[in-house]
């Protein structure tokens, strides 16, 4: 009996090790050694795969102030006016004086001239057919909208020129900065508590031009030390921008991104059924097929008002959970697919929409439409196949220009039909 | 107490694995390729698994257990390779398999139980194809299709066997068929160079089969030296249960001889028989023309060589050709051929047997591209409780 449990053992113990053996089926190739409706049929759908309704269009969320840049323009696009607006801060109270060894301080140097220096983002800059002046001036009183406006562009009402340069559309593609020369009269001026501010305009051609933060370098004279110059350069203080009012955002456009992080809400419902093949009546439920793509296609619209891109746009396509909330909705979780995992969770990338390109935006949402298909019972009865989206320019105030997109989008469905088991 | 741990090892034989095997892609057609529920013994001879002297767990004779002087236990393992040609390419397939499990239990002087579990029809095989969907966004994409079906139809035998004497038996059993066949398609996108990344396509599903037979057979033993046995299966349909519905299939009567005789001291020569009437299924077919009534022909020499402490070692071959049932992919009908070899020796005085067997075969259908060849190694044991 050892022995036959012993032999039992043997059997069952190499029988587990053969089981392991790594099998592969013999394959066949070519349509015939499918069985009939064995192979599968893949169907686009854009037009019917989605119905869309546009809950709103949102702007306001954030101002210059939010914003990374800076903004001169003038009669841009015919419409735009913009200048910025600063005001240094962090200007030296005194300077350390070596005199004779002996350190000192000193409080009573003098300010010798300087130079402002605006840095341009040329990629984000164009000129209209010929060059622009950009002008330096001093503020008489507080800036405001009301009184920076007049009918024509900024007004310069008690404002004194104090230096202006020349830029070209070839400058403005090669330069990377703008020098302002200023006296020293003006450096004091700018260096007082009860000083007003600079104001940057341009005028001349139609342009827009996005700067970055200014920064003014100067040199002082110490009291003591006449033969001594002490570089500073000061660029501390509020800086931000103005701009003429907006105009009101278009009906007929997905409406996203600018400085104002403009926003749309619009609604997706999915289609209970879909074709079982192109051009075919006969439907099958939209859970019982695989998606192999969803992608929301939106085709770009020309923006006015000067308000048009002139660098890429990044966008984001997010869920929103109390659409009813309208302006003040809460926005949810990303809606488009990610780019890639890491070990921290998924990875997103921006939708960028270039300025100047008529193809279509392609803002892939496999994933998030998956899920709306794949709804049980209970959450159909809720919820429908529907979703509520918002399209957001990200990082809001990210770019002064907007993106604007043909109202309603389309969603692309590519998808395919299970294949029946074989007949035999 | 050890009966009971070989039934348990045999029940776990039959969760655990799915006798039969992909040996082809005739497993496509039809109801998929027959399976032999032989021991390597059997095969090495050709495929004569009736009429065999000496103990003879085989699953094809009800009868065969008869005369098991113990419990006796046989598991068999088996390997294909095979090497197809069919549609517009080549392709190979490796599969191991157990084709047959067997538990024989003597009760009393003249009756032993039997229950095995063996391969009926193998319905594992693949497709696959490479195309271009002219449409998608508007440009050309390139797809790849894969049609997978795996698994089949196994034969649980619950039977008995009786002698009469020293020279004849007969034996009944009752075939339980069951199985799960599960088709898996993909389509996948392998093409990125358009952007699409198109996520790719499963779909699942999955059908059963259920149903029940039985089987008669015979043994002779007129002499020593001869062997003479039959048997007949058939009986009920094969019902077939899946998301399209239900069918069901008339099983097939068969019938088999098979003979061996010792024609010197260490020399047997045998031979066997069998014919499945296929056809009376042929109503029941998704496809209905595409089968027939089949026979197929084994026969085999076994030469035992002396060994040392009363081993003995047989050397075996054989050869066979049968007719199979189900049209081949192009529409003829196929036909297969083999010729075996193999060894076997016997171990610890006779407690085990074990058994190692090769073939090499070709199927083909004249007049059609369908062609295979294959190689298959078998291996089996045989233990008994004394």
């Amino acid at each position: 009996m050892p022995r036959f449990r012993s032999l039992l053992k043997l059997v069952v113990g190499g029988c587990a090790l053969a089981a392991g053996c790594g099998e592969r089926l013999p394959t066949g190739t070519g349509d015939d050694l499918f069985p009939p409706g064995g192979r599968a049929v893949t169907v686009e759908l854009a037009s019917a795969a989605a119905a869309f309704d546009v809950l709103g269009r949102f702007t306001g969320y954030t101002g210059p102030e939010d914003a990374a840049f800076l903004l001169v323009a003038n009669r841009f696009d015919g419409a735009l006016e913009a200048a910025t607006l600063t005001r240094f801060r962090g200007f030296p109270a005194f300077v350390n004086v070596n005199v004779g060894g002996t350190a000192r301080v000193d409080s009573v140097f003098a300010y010798l001239g300087g130079q402002v220096v605006v840095p341009i983002d040329t990629a984000a800059t164009e000129l209209q057919g010929g060059p622009v002046t950009l002008e330096l001036r001093a503020l008489a009183r507080s800036p405001g909208p009301d009184t920076l406006f007049g009918r024509m562009g900024v007004d310069t009402t008690g404002t004194r020129l104090l230096s202006s340069v020349r830029v070209t559309p070839g400058d403005a593609a090669t330069r990377d900065s703008v020098v302002f020369t200023v006296d020293s009269l003006a450096v004091r001026l700018f260096a007082r508590e009860d000083f007003e501010g600079l104001l940057l305009r341009a005028t001349g051609s139609p342009a827009r031009l996005q700067l970055r933060r200014l920064s003014l370098r100067t040199s002082v004279r110490p009291s003591q030390r006449a033969d001594t110059t002490i570089a500073q350069t000061i660029t501390g203080g509020p800086q931000t921008f103005i701009f003429n009012s907006e105009p009101s955002l278009p009906e007929n456009a997905l409406v996203a991104g600018g400085v104002r992080s403009a926003r749309t809400l619009f609604r997706v419902t999915l289609p209970e059924r879909v074709p079982v093949a192109p051009g075919d009546p006969r439907t099958v439920r939209i859970d019982s097929v695989t998606i192999n793509e969803a992608a929301l296609l939106l085709e770009p619209l020309p923006v006015g008002g000067g308000r048009r891109p002139l660098e890429p746009v990044p966008l984001q396509l997010l869920q929103v959970a109390e659409p009813e909330l309208g302006a003040r909705a809460p926005l949810g979780d990303i809606a488009q697919d990610p780019v890639a995992f890491s070990q921290s969770g998924p990875v997103y990338a921006s939708i960028l929409y270039t300025p100047g390109s008529a193809e279509r935006v392609v803002v892939r949402v496999t994933q998030h439409i998956r899920g709306i298909a794949a709804r049980d019972a209970t959450a159909r009865e809720r919820q429908g196949l529907a979703t509520t989206l918002a399209l957001i320019g990200q990082p809001e105030a990210g770019t002064f220009g907007r993106a604007h997109f043909r109202s309603p989008p389309q969603l692309r469905l590519v998808y395919t039909v299970p294949v029946p088991s074989a007949q035999r | 107490m050890i009966h009971l741990r070989a039934c348990l090892a045999l029940a776990l034989f039959a969760v655990c694995t799915s006798p039969g095997s992909a040996q082809s892609l005739l497993a496509r057609q039809g109801l998929g390729y027959s399976v032999e529920p032989l021991d390597a013994r059997a095969r090495a001879l050709g495929g004569v698994g009736m009429g065999l002297s000496g103990i003879n767990l085989s699953l094809v004779n009800p009868a065969a257990v008869a005369g098991t002087p113990a419990a006796a236990f046989l598991v068999g393992f088996q390997f294909d390779r095979t090497d197809a040609e069919a549609g517009s390419g080549a392709t190979e397939g490796r599969i191991p398999r157990f084709p047959v499990i067997h538990a024989a239990l003597p009760l009393g002087e003249r009756w032993v139980f039997s229950v095995g579990y063996g391969g009926f029809l193998d319905q594992s095989w693949a497709a696959q194809v490479e195309d271009t969907l002219p449409g998608l966004r508007g440009e050309p994409t390139l797809v790849r299709d894969r049609f997978a079906s795996r698994g089949g139809v196994a034969r649980l035998r619950v039977g008995g066997a009786r002698s009469f004497g020293e020279r004849f038996a007969v034996g009944v059993a009752a075939d339980i068929f069951t199985g799960v066949v599960q088709d898996s398609s993909v389509r996948e996108f392998p093409d990125t160079a358009t952007g699409l990344f198109l996520a790719p396509a499963l779909s699942f599903s999955e059908r059963s089969y259920g149903g029940v037979g039985f089987a008669a057979g015979a043994r002779w033993t007129p002499s020593e030296a001869l062997n003479v046995a039959a048997s007949v299966s058939g009986g009920g349909r094969l019902r077939a249960e899946g998301p399209e519905g239900e069918r069901s299939y008339t099983l097939p009567f068969s019938g088999a001889v098979g003979a061996s005789g010792r024609v010197a001291r260490r020399t047997l020569v045998a031979a066997s028989g069998t014919w499945t009437g296929w056809a009376g299924t042929a109503d029941d077919l998704a496809e209905p023309g595409g089968v027939r009534n089949v026979w197929a022909l084994s026969t085999g020499l076994e030469q035992e060589l002396e060994g040392r402490l009363e081993r003995a070692y047989p050397l075996r071959l054989g050869v066979r050709y049968s007719l199979l049932p189900f049209a081949s992919p192009g529409g003829a009908f196929p036909a297969e051929r083999a010729l075996t070899g193999g060894f076997g020796a016997r171990l610890g005085g006779g407690a085990a047997r074990v058994d190692f067997g090769a073939e090499r075969g070709w199927r083909d259908a004249g007049g059609s591209a369908f062609q295979e060849d294959f190689w298959r190694f078998s291996a089996s044991m045989t233990v008994l409780g004394r």
